[in-house]
């Protein structure tokens, strides 16, 4: 028990005086304290008395302790508070914070002026967020007796996605910690001392040039106008913020949508997504030029006389019923986008199997997700409920295979340099020779897939052997250990075999993860190399610990919905014919037992295609009917010979799973151009056009609740995980015949739209090696 | 080799050395010597010595601390005690040389005094000059006796007895030895030396570390300076010792880039450390092992502050962090460290030695033993000097310094340097220690004593000492960053006449807010200077502000150059050098300053050839 105030307050022990007073509803003013920061007791304004202590202690560095009297406020207090704003104030601007005439302009002046420079609140961009009005309210100042200095600094406008004007900076070191402290990045630091100190790179380099990922963490931390997003600063206070999450890659960071004439201006990370409000510049600064283009799908098209001319949704859905009645049904394909959402992806793989009695249904990304597929489904992994990227941050190792997962841009990057900060040791397997090792990277290993191969087997083997009952309750136990006891250790080679003492001692007994890319899998065998890693993982522990980077937004989500051609919903195998009973029973009809992959369709293998994206149309053989049902024109569409304008994921509402399998809501924030539905809905129409049963969907939620139905492992939103298997291991043999394909470049799609060819600034980014 | 051995040899090494027959040269070669000019003075000897084919050996020693007296050599001849030669120059060495070498006349003109308790023939010890006398040297007890670059001389005067001795006691004993001397630390806080390493010693982490803190950045202070120059072996024994104490396998000693010299004596002093079995692994073939890493600073005044200084080490920005955590529990990569001052290091071995009862005898009631000054300024005799804390600031200045240079009169001192405070004449009475010099607005500090005559303009010292502390505010806290900025601008305008007469209040307001809300030392005691030339010299500042004049004739702005035309000789020299062409007049005749095209840099005022100065100025309309 403390007492603030003369009220008895009860504490949490290690909660600092500052946060404790807050979480009792007591303001204490604080410009430099954030939540997710470590404290730095630089602003001053936070001082309170505490009995026994010398002085003014600042209430953001000091611990409670028991039976601790503090006073928060008295005119003392005030008075010296009210001293240190005034010197504040004499070096930001301040016209509007200490006018005579502001409560009457406050109500006259309706958002910001759009000028040069910022001389006043009402020149500010981010007038509505600035905390130095805040304090300067609560403090009722009303005079600056000091001499005012503007510092001139220069406008700083040349890098993409934020503009920095360090007249308005504070000091605080907000931003300057979260990109040391929880990016790990180091792009910003304080520079120069006394009155000239400044927030800058270093030799005061653009960004461009001082591996700025540009995630955005600086600019959502300052509490002043200081930093700001360029593409959204002018547009003053939302209409709406609809709370939902990204889909531009994997990771599944969540995001308040700002929104302002039916337009998404402002993405902000919300704190209590799996990353903890850390974002990348994609999801940060990219949505609302991807998505806001004028030239977005508005209306269903039909290729008359060699031309797509626009048509109602009825006379496109009748010609789509019609078209498709010609084609028999091994000869029609589907591709699933994987930014589709759940409730689309599973509308639409039954759409394939119930109306058009086909199992021709894939996404572009199974090279990569086909194999991660098989191995999870084999090989069970209970997963916390924490999550994998929580999980992250709590390893003592871990591996990483691909670079990419090191790009600035990536939002897995806060949570492996937490895991570092606390002594993680992180190790990067690439082939890329002559690139150094990223930044925070302990161990960089340079090696080609066979090599990768090798060093897992060794490593397999030493683990195995120290502790070999760890796995005895393991499925495939017998076979594994035959596969153990037959692998010749002499085929690994010497340098290898040095590699995997290393990184056996460095992973064996302790917590860890594995994260891998789809460069990693770039060969004939990706299996192989799925499998090995399955292995190291429960051979040391560590089940849970596999993390894939999909370069799709929901890759997972889409593969659990099973529109791929393996599977059914929740993983059922179409060739298991016990277990397709039931989903022959729930949708009344007969399932095929055989389907076409992504290839194959694209190949020559399907006549007439239906496309939820954009694909490259080189790879297009003997396609007589095209579908496209997507949010932007693309080159494909010279092909199409029906275009259906389909609804992003700001404008529609449903699930999503990410890449650590959680299942979470998105929510729509805006209408949808033009007469663009959302992709459940086109499918529904279509299926009932064509006559089909079981498509009678009033809501995204109607259709979750049967989703709930048929894949047993999701209950409701949030991880799912197979329970009550016990891990299955792999056998394996050393592989001496694996071809090694070239890598391709990340994947920065969004459906049809190419987020480098859409947004000027992420394009900049990229070039410059950033991304 | 063991330690008796050692030492048993380094005895008879130094024994040889003060009889031997022949001719040593002793050359004060510290920093001061040598910005004196010892090194051209060394170079005539070497010529002199060729020339005359005469063999000598010349050994380089530390600084004494007369450094008014410098550039310094002793000549210590067949075995006599050495004679110290002061003030010399490059023209009289080869006569000086003459005499005391070839013809036997001892010069006892130039003689400052023979290095030796006892006089020798006609001249007196040098213990007995008048700016040796009333000190006593516990920490520079070796300073400019021994060499320091050679751990033989070091030994011989009993080095190394006090770790040899604590290695005997368990570390709780030493560290209730520390405690009982009563010394409190010498880098200007004063926190009782052994309670901050028992608190370190208790606190639950390993390893721990100790670093000492060379970053003596004060202008106008070089205790430190000295000590490690003259004396280096001393701080590193203090080192092991509170190592020990605290169980500290890692030491550091954080030292600015700017002292060179320093840094190649420690790195030698460590080499030969090494060399003895005194540092490394199971130093004295005890169980104790101990190393020592040299970090060098890169200039910052605030990383003087402890916590500034961790960061510093650590490769980070020197910014302090808030207290607690105090180093004590979370120092050094997180870890419980003890941070002491050169000069509480320099005096631990001592301590041990003799034990605390001797120590303790010195000094006053709540301070005890010695603390070295800086004594600087408008005095008569600077230099380094050791005095028992509680010493008067009369007996300071008065018999050590020899009073106010030129006779003129004493205004005030100014101690602990930019962060210290200006204590008038009246108060010339008070004892330097920290709660007597705290009570009136000054501090301790490291040790820089600067003293002030009549021509000193007090609001001219508060604007000079501020122009450093805001210009070495690291910048992350607002009152310092800011406020300091602000109360500079604030003197500027006073200063150049501008000032207001809601100044004074304003400044008053401005200084009560930084000391009372900044982050660190630095900030709490930057407006020092202007609280206490507000609080004894109000008067001056309201001449400046109402009357628009400087009292002192120091603040450019306020006063005016001119010449008496009845004490003019008309020699034309300053008209010749002034830069602004502003002096007029023909040969013989008076000379006149055109004030429009005066710019005040008086230099016609400091060559005015004529006695009693032709030149005067004038400020607000009396002069």
């Amino acid at each position: 028990m403390i007492t603030i105030n003369g009220k008895k307050i009860t504490y949490k022990e290690g909660k600092t005086v500052l946060e404790t007073a807050r979480d009792a509803g007591i303001y204490i003013p604080s410009l430099c304290t954030h939540q997710e920061l470590e404290p730095f007791g630089a602003c001053r304004l936070c001082i309170v008395k505490i009995e026994g202590m010398q002085g003014f202690p600042t209430s953001c560095t000091t611990v409670v302790r028991d039976g601790m009297v503090i006073i928060t406020e008295d005119e003392e207090l005030q008075k010296v508070r009210r001293n240190v704003l005034e010197m504040l104030l004499s070096e930001h601007p301040n016209t509007c914070i200490v006018c005579k005439d502001k409560s009457e302009c406050e109500e006259c002046h309706f958002g910001p002026t759009k000028a040069g420079r910022v001389t006043g609140c009402n020149f500010c961009p981010n007038k509505e967020i600035c905390e130095v009005r805040e304090v300067a309210d609560y403090l009722g100042l009303e005079d600056v007796r000091l001499l005012f200095e503007y510092k001139n600094l220069p406008l700083e406008r040349d890098d993409p996605f934020f503009d920095r004007d360090y007249n308005l900076c504070i000091l605080c070191g907000r931003c300057v910690r979260v990109c040391q402290d929880i990016r790990g990045r180091g792009t910003l630091a304080f520079t120069q001392r006394s009155h000239r100190t400044k927030i800058s790179t270093a030799f005061d380099k653009l960004h461009l040039d001082s591996e700025c990922g540009f995630c955005g963490a600086c600019v959502d931390v300052c509490p002043t106008g200081a930093l700001s997003a360029r593409g959204s600063k002018w547009y003053g206070d939302a209409d709406s913020c609809t709370d939902s999450a990204c889909l531009l890659c994997s990771v599944g960071c969540t995001f308040s949508f700002e929104s302002k004439w039916n337009r998404v201006m402002a993405a902000i990370p919300r704190r209590d997504g799996s990353t903890g409000g850390q974002a990348c510049s994609r999801g940060r600064f990219c949505i609302p030029q991807l998505l806001n283009g004028s030239d977005r799908l508005k209306q269903p098209m039909i290729r008359k006389n060699g031309k797509l001319i626009p048509v109602n949704w009825d006379e496109a859905m009748t010609y789509v019923a019609e078209k498709l009645k010609k084609f028999t049904n091994d000869k029609i394909g589907i591709i699933a986008s994987p930014s589709l959402t759940n409730e689309s992806a599973y509308t639409l793989q039954k759409f394939a199997r119930v109306a058009l009695h086909t199992n021709n249904i894939d996404v572009p990304t199974s090279d990569f997700t086909s194999p991660i597929m098989k191995t999870i489904v084999a090989s069970s992994s209970a997963i916390s409920n924490e999550g994998k990227i929580k999980n992250l941050e709590k390893a003592k190792w871990i591996i990483v295979l691909g670079r990419r997962i090191f790009l600035p841009s990536s939002a897995l990057n806060p949570s492996i340099y937490r895991a570092k900060k606390k002594g993680a040791k992180i190790i990067l397997i690439d082939n890329e020779t002559k690139a150094k090792a990223p930044r925070n990277v302990d161990v960089n290993l340079k090696l080609g897939v066979i090599q990768t191969l090798n060093l897992f087997y060794g490593i397999i083997y030493k683990l195995f052997n120290a502790n070999p009952n760890l796995v005895k309750d393991c499925v495939n136990y017998g076979a594994f250990v035959k596969s153990v006891k037959n692998m010749d250790k002499n085929k690994l080679g010497k340098d290898i075999s040095k590699q995997v003492e290393k990184i056996t001692k460095i992973i064996e007994n302790s917590k860890g993860c594995i994260i891998f890319d789809q460069g990693a899998l770039r060969c004939s065998n990706p299996e192989a190399i799925v499998n090995a890693i399955m292995n190291i993982l429960i051979l040391s522990g560590n089940p849970d610990g596999v993390i894939p980077y999909y370069d799709g937004g929901n890759d997972q989500g889409i593969c659990d919905m099973g529109a791929t051609h393996q599977y059914l919903p929740g993983y059922t195998m179409i060739s298991d014919s016990a277990s397709i009973k039931k989903f022959e029973k729930l949708w009344g009809t007969t399932l095929p037992k055989k389907g076409k992959n992504y290839r194959e369709m694209l190949d020559g293998g399907v006549k007439a295609l239906y496309l939820t994206e954009a694909v490259p149309e080189k790879k297009l053989r003997n396609i007589e009917f095209l579908i496209l049902q997507d949010i932007y024109p693309s080159k494909i569409m010279d092909k199409a010979d029906v275009v259906l304008p389909a609804c992003a994921f700001t404008e529609e509402s449903g699930t999503v799973t990410s890449l650590e399998r959680r299942v979470q809501k998105i929510t729509q924030a805006v209408e949808g151009p033009g007469l663009a539905k959302p992709d459940w809905k086109i499918i529904c129409d279509l299926a009932k056009k064509m006559g089909t049963k079981g498509f009678d969907y009033k809501s995204h939620q109607h259709i979750f609740r049967e989703i709930k139905e048929t894949v047993p492992f999701i209950s409701s939103e949030g991880i799912w995980s197979f329970k009550d298997k016990p891990p299955r291991l792999f056998p394996f043999t050393i592989e001496e015949k694996i071809n090694e394909l070239p890598s391709t470049p990340p994947r920065y799609h969004y459906r049809g739209a190419d987020i480098v060819e859409r947004v000027d600034d992420f394009r900049i980014q990229i070039e410059k090696g950033g991304a | 080799m063991n330690f008796n051995s050692r030492r048993s040899k380094a005895l008879k090494k130094w024994d040889d050395l003060k009889v031997r027959k022949g001719i040593i040269i002793y050359v004060g070669a510290a920093s001061c010597g040598r910005a004196a000019g010892c090194d051209a003075v060394t170079a005539v000897i070497n010529k002199y010595l060729t020339e005359n084919n005469l063999k000598a050996d010349i050994i380089e020693v530390g600084c004494i601390g007369l450094c008014c007296f410098e550039p310094m050599i002793y000549i210590q001849k067949d075995g006599n005690p050495p004679i110290c030669y002061a003030n010399l120059n490059p023209k009289i060495i080869p006569a000086l040389f003459e005499d005391v070498l070839q013809k036997g006349d001892v010069r006892k003109d130039l003689a400052l005094g023979v290095i030796d308790k006892k006089g020798y023939g006609s001249i007196p010890s040098i213990y007995e000059r008048p700016m040796l006398k009333p000190q006593v040297r516990i920490v520079l007890r070796n300073c400019g006796i021994i060499d320091p670059t050679d751990i033989d001389h070091y030994l011989a005067r009993n080095g190394y007895l006090g770790i040899n001795k604590a290695l005997q006691m368990k570390p709780e004993e030493v560290i209730k030895e520390v405690k009982k001397s009563g010394i409190r630390g010498r880098g200007g806080a004063g926190f009782p030396t052994g309670m901050k390493w028992e608190f370190c010693r208790n606190a639950k982490s390993e390893p721990k570390y100790l670093v000492c803190n060379a970053d003596e950045g004060d202008p106008g202070a070089f205790m430190n300076r000295s000590l490690l120059e003259g004396d280096p072996h001393a701080v590193l024994e203090g080192m092991l010792i509170a190592a020990y104490a605290i169980g500290a396998p890692h030491g550091y000693i954080y030292i600015r880039e700017e002292y060179p010299l320093a840094i190649e004596r420690l790195k030698k002093a460590i080499l030969q450390m090494q060399e003895y079995n005194i540092l490394g692994e199971k130093i004295l073939d005890s169980d104790f092992s101990f190393d020592i890493e040299i970090k060098k600073g890169a200039g910052a005044f605030v990383c003087g502050e402890e916590t500034a200084l961790l960061a510093s080490l650590m490769g980070k920005r020197g910014m302090p962090m808030p207290r607690p955590p105090f180093p004590a529990t979370s120092g050094v990569w997180g870890k419980p460290t003890v941070i002491n001052n050169v000069e509480t290091l320099g005096t631990i071995a001592t301590i041990i030695r003799e034990g605390w009862k001797w120590y303790s005898g010195y000094g006053s009631e709540t301070a005890k033993g010695t603390k070295t000054f800086s004594l600087v300024g408008k005095i008569k005799r600077t230099g380094l000097i050791e005095v028992p804390l509680g010493t008067k600031i009369r007996d300071i200045v008065y018999e050590i310094g020899g009073g106010v240079l030129n006779d003129k009169k004493f205004k005030a001192v100014q101690t602990g340097g930019p962060s210290g405070g200006c204590i008038p004449a009246s108060k010339m009475d008070l004892g330097v220690d920290y709660e007597t010099l705290t009570s009136a607005g000054a501090i301790m500090g490291s040790g820089g004593l600067i003293v002030m005559d009549e021509e000193t303009c007090m609001v001219d010292i508060a604007h000079y000492f501020l122009t450093f502390t805001q210009e070495e505010s690291c910048g992350k806290c607002t009152p310092c960053r800011i406020g300091t900025r602000r109360m500079l601008e604030i003197l500027e305008k006073i200063k150049s006449g501008k000032g207001e007469e809601r100044d004074i209040e304003l400044l008053e307001y401005l200084a009560s807010t930084v000391k009372n809300a900044s982050l660190c030392g630095l900030g709490q005691t930057a407006p020092n200077p202007v609280i206490t030339t507000l609080r004894y010299f109000i008067d001056e500042y309201e001449e400046h502000i109402k009357n628009k004049r400087c009292p002192a004739l120091v603040c450019k702005d306020l006063i005016t150059f001119n010449i008496d035309a009845e004490k003019c000789i008309g020699c034309g020299i300053c008209k010749k050098n002034c830069p602004a062409e502003a002096i007029s007049g023909e040969t013989k005749k008076a000379h006149v300053i055109d004030l429009n095209k005066c710019i005040k840099c008086g230099i016609c005022y400091q060559i005015c050839p004529v006695e009693g100065k032709a030149v005067y100025k004038t400020s607000g309309g009396s002069s």
